[in-house]
């Protein structure tokens, strides 16, 4: 073959490689912009990844159930993950109160919450002393409906990020038996 | 016969054949650069060939880009093939302009094309490091390979997200490759 037709193909083939892909882009997803630039809808991903209070079709945080026994308040939480990876609570304690007491309840163990998945948090703690010497307080607070969260701390590892919570407050939500 | 023998050998360009080989099989050894935010909060995995960045599960991916890394990977294999075409075509009796057009066009792509990358990168990380001066928290990304942990607190948050940086071995040898195939244009002057 001619030297001089050889100097001119040889640069025009990675151009015409690369022009064909891009055109083979488009043509195999029917010539429509939006698909061939972006897999999945854009405002889809961003849900998925800001979705966080979001699991599909539940509710991130339901109390499934709380009981006092003796000087034992236990409460079991149950925790639907939107995310696509393993969440683990390392730690979790949960000031509930009822008046003027307030009781912490905590996780004995860190709790890994599978990708998309759901897990059940059993927090346990004591009743203050006074409380479980007086029967009457105990009485109070079982006879008070529902017991409001007074302050949260939580430690969580989400796919290696390290994140600890802290929120406190006379009021931040009323336990309601889910 | 042994004078014919020795001819055909010094005809070859060995380093030519050896960068072309190396060039070749470039995109199938996968990322050169590897950046991981968490565990596996975030991880990009990336080359001239394939970005592949998963957040938090999700694969990120867009058929645009995808499609022109084909383009490149088959432009990257067909340097390859010159590179390889190039060197031997004298030992066979072929061309040797020819020859002179495959190696002159081949030997100095893949080195721009890790120059590019390399630049890019820095150019990003550069873009990153500033913009996160906006942010509350002080951000320091490092350059290319190494670790750091980004910690900040706000209110009743707190965050540590450790980041990791590195090159791979594809990049390595794409390194080597792009230094054998200048050499191979060197070479086939000094023969």
């Amino acid at each position: 073959m001619n030297e001089r037709i050889i100097r001119w193909i040889v640069p025009i083939i990675p151009t015409l490689l690369l022009v064909s892909c891009v055109v083979a882009a488009f043509a195999t997803n029917g010539w429509d912009a939006k698909a061939t630039f972006f897999a999945e809808d854009p405002t889809k991903i961003a849900e998925s990844l800001t979705g966080f209070g979001q699991a599909a079709g539940s509710e991130p945080f339901k109390l499934n159930d709380y009981t006092i026994s003796g000087n034992r308040i236990a409460a079991e939480i149950e925790i639907n993950s939107p995310v696509n990876v393993s969440v683990t609570v390392e730690e979790l304690s949960v000031d509930v109160g009822a008046g003027d007491i307030t009781s912490t309840i905590a996780l004995s163990e860190p709790v890994t919450i599978p990708a998309k998945g759901s897990a059940s948090l059993n927090l346990e703690g004591a009743l203050p002393t006074t409380m479980t010497s007086d029967p009457q307080d105990l009485q109070a607070l079982m006879s008070s409906g529902n017991p409001e969260i007074r302050g949260i701390n939580m430690k969580l590892d989400v796919a290696g990020i390290k994140l600890e919570i802290k929120e406190t407050g006379d009021t931040m939500g009323v336990i309601s038996d889910g | 016969m042994a004078e014919t023998d020795h001819g055909i050998r010094g005809d070859v360009n060995i380093p030519g054949v050896i960068a072309g080989v190396l060039t070749l099989i470039l995109p199938f050894l996968g990322a050169w650069w590897s950046l991981t935010i968490g565990t596996d909060a975030i991880v990009v995995n990336a080359s001239p060939f394939e970005v592949r960045t998963i957040i938090l599960g999700n694969d990120l991916a867009s058929p645009l880009f995808e499609w022109f890394c084909l383009g490149l990977k088959l432009g990257v294999m067909y340097l390859g093939v010159l590179l390889i075409t190039g060197s031997v075509f004298p030992a066979i009796g072929q061309s040797e302009g020819i020859a002179r057009i495959f190696i002159r066009f081949a030997s100095r792509k893949l080195f721009w094309l890790v120059l590019i990358f390399v630049a890019s990168l820095i150019v990003f990380i550069t873009l990153a490091n500033q913009s996160a001066t906006l942010l509350p928290v002080q951000v320091h990304l490092p350059y290319l390979v190494g670790t750091e942990t980004v910690s900040a607190n706000m209110d009743n948050l707190s965050i540590a997200v450790p980041i990791s940086m590195k090159l791979t071995s594809a990049f390595g040898v794409a390194v080597v490759a792009a230094i054998i195939g200048i050499y191979s244009r060197i070479f086939r002057k000094a023969t």
